[in-house]
């Protein structure tokens, strides 16, 4: 049976929020969590965690760059080649059974439709094919499990749609339409916080499926996504 | 997790601008659900202190006296003093299982409640047998209550939640018909987002459908996947001090869109209704009392008790086995777990 490894990565701005994810996940038996400090002290993670709870979790990588997509590289390079990983963030919350889910191949990225809680209210994240995604994305990256992949470390953002895109465009891309995760979206989180580095690292990850093959649609998208980038910026 | 640090971290108790709760009925209502919530957490309580040694309130109704009794029970006290000090006793508990209205079930079966803890507690065989012997008469009427107003799945869920430690407890026996009409009111009630109530669940009402849940399981019926998707919900809406009356909800059109493709019955419907577009946006007050107000959004003594309860219940029925520093109380009512 494959090892199942839960990518945690923890920062400063979320490490409150870091019990409810330890605590969610302490109902599942049979993984191993992955602690990944980023920008983060480690005593500060030790600090905010119950002697408990820390017992549980199998790794706590302590590295030095401030690069999330190599800190994903090299978390999983800790682990063997059968390990299942499941990216998760602090906050999220996880359905029991979604651990029950992984990737049908080594190629394969599995996702799953997500819940989002926002500042006013839940919303359902529903991925609705590939060409929807590039206008409106679906996928939420706590949905991801995979086998070993290699994270684009000169993306410091939006590492994981550019991810997604990728598989999406091999025709690597499996999808479960089922809540299995919650995401708690967070004003200091980076999502929000870094919301036009976000539509960049979209933009760029768009620009190189375009290079590989055109494709009139995914040109719209650029467009459209550069649309958003501007009227972002202009609203900043 | 550690729920001390949660449930006392910030202010949870009733306000109304602030103001102190000053009825005695009140008062006494918060010192019960804080000792309660000391209990599950493991903190010792001094009982002396939560009730005085004699009645202090003229014309109490039934429904305040059973409701009441029920928590004084489970916060253990000797049946005396509570039967004592609320100027009950057995008979009376007995009478009001003799004659009932059954217009609107859920009301009666919360002063039935008390009165079946207060049996429940004195062991007295009769006094068992004769209630054994109601709940047979409401398994015919499948606990639905006989006022068009108030039939429907959640008012019977409601109702019959409360006969629930009683029934499991004694053993009794309930009809396959009744159970079938469970199950089916609570596939029909639970949302999108785990929770039994629009827009994304009400304490009680939460509280009361995961017990009637776990109590299916029991007795046969799969409502592993509902609990397992509960358990989800109850996590999800878990906020810094606790959970609140009322969860956030998807947004309001799109919570009524949902509710729009799943109708099993006009009262549900509206019931339903009502809280998406009016209740979450009002004032609430527990059990009728002004002085136990709240925002509905607002985590409450009384919401953060049966957000606790309905975790344990959760985790006890799922077998899961979670190291945390709350535990199961010894309970005849609301804080029973099957």
């Amino acid at each position: 049976m494959s090892e199942k490894v839960v990518l945690l990565p923890v920062n400063n701005n979320r490490l409150d929020d870091l019990k409810f994810s330890i605590w969610s996940l302490s109902h599942i038996k049979d993984i191993k969590i992955c602690l990944i400090c980023h920008k983060l002290d480690l005593s500060h993670v030790k600090k905010t965690l119950t002697k408990d709870q820390l017992t549980k979790i199998d790794l706590i990588p302590d590295f030095s760059s401030t690069n999330l997509s190599e800190l994903l590289n090299k978390a999983q390079k800790k682990y063997s080649e059968s390990t299942v990983f499941y990216r998760l963030d602090s906050g999220d919350i996880v359905h029991v059974k979604k651990f029950e889910y992984a990737p049908s191949s080594k190629k394969s990225l599995l996702v799953h439709t997500s819940l989002l809680l926002e500042e006013k209210c839940f919303k359902i994240k529903i991925y609705k094919g590939r060409y929807m995604q590039l206008f409106r994305n679906g996928l939420v990256h706590s949905s991801f499990s995979f086998f070993k992949v290699n994270y684009n470390e000169s993306y410091k953002l939006a590492q994981d749609y550019e991810l997604s895109l990728k598989k999406i465009y091999s025709e690597n891309l499996e999808y479960i339409p089922k809540v299995l995760v919650c995401k708690r979206l967070s004003k200091n989180g980076n999502t929000l916080k870094n919301r036009g580095d976000s539509i960049s690292g979209s933009i760029n990850s768009k620009k190189q499926q375009l290079k590989k093959k055109f494709s009139l649609i995914l040109f719209i998208a650029i467009l459209f996504e550069k649309i958003k980038l501007a009227l972002w910026n202009l609203k900043k | 997790m550690e729920f001390k640090k949660i449930i006392f971290n910030s202010k949870t108790i009733f306000t109304e601008n602030s103001n102190p709760v000053n009825e005695e009925i009140e008062i006494l209502y918060l010192k019960c659900y804080n000792g309660l919530i000391n209990k599950i957490l493991n903190n010792n309580i001094t009982l002396e202190k939560l009730i005085p040694g004699s009645l202090f309130i003229d014309g109490l109704t039934d429904y305040n006296k059973f409701h009441i009794s029920s928590l004084l029970i489970d916060l253990g006290y000797d049946l005396d003093i509570i039967l004592n000090f609320l100027s009950i006793n057995i008979d009376k508990s007995l009478n009001v299982l003799k004659v009932y209205d059954t217009t609107n079930m859920w009301y009666t079966s919360n002063i039935h409640m008390g009165a079946l803890s207060i049996i429940s507690k004195s062991k007295n065989k009769n006094s068992i047998e004769l209630a054994a012997k109601m709940i047979k008469e409401l398994d015919r009427t499948n606990f639905s209550s006989t006022k068009w107003k108030y039939k429907g799945s959640i008012n019977r869920i409601a109702a019959f939640y409360h006969y629930v430690p009683f029934i499991d407890r004694h053993d009794i026996h309930i009809s396959e018909e009744t159970l079938s009409m469970l199950y089916e009111d609570l596939t029909y009630m639970q949302n999108s987002l785990g929770s039994f109530t629009y827009p994304n669940g009400f304490s009680c009402i939460e509280l009361d459908s995961v017990v009637v849940l776990a109590f299916l399981k029991k007795k046969g019926y799969d409502v592993s996947k509902m609990l397992e998707l509960k358990l989800f919900n109850s996590q999800c809406t878990l906020k810094e001090n606790g959970w609140s009356l009322y969860s956030k909800g998807q947004n309001k059109l799109r919570s009524f869109a949902e509710l729009c493709t799943n109708i099993s019955s006009i009262q549900d419907f509206l019931w339903n209704a009502k809280k998406i577009f009016y209740d979450v946006e009002k004032l609430q007050y527990d059990n009728g009392h002004k002085g136990l107000v709240s925002n509905s959004s607002d985590v409450t003594l009384m919401s953060n008790y049966f957000g606790l309860i309905t975790y344990i219940q959760l985790i006890n029925s799922l077998d899961i086995d979670i190291k945390n520093d709350i535990k199961k109380i010894k309970s005849y009512s609301l804080a029973y777990v099957v």
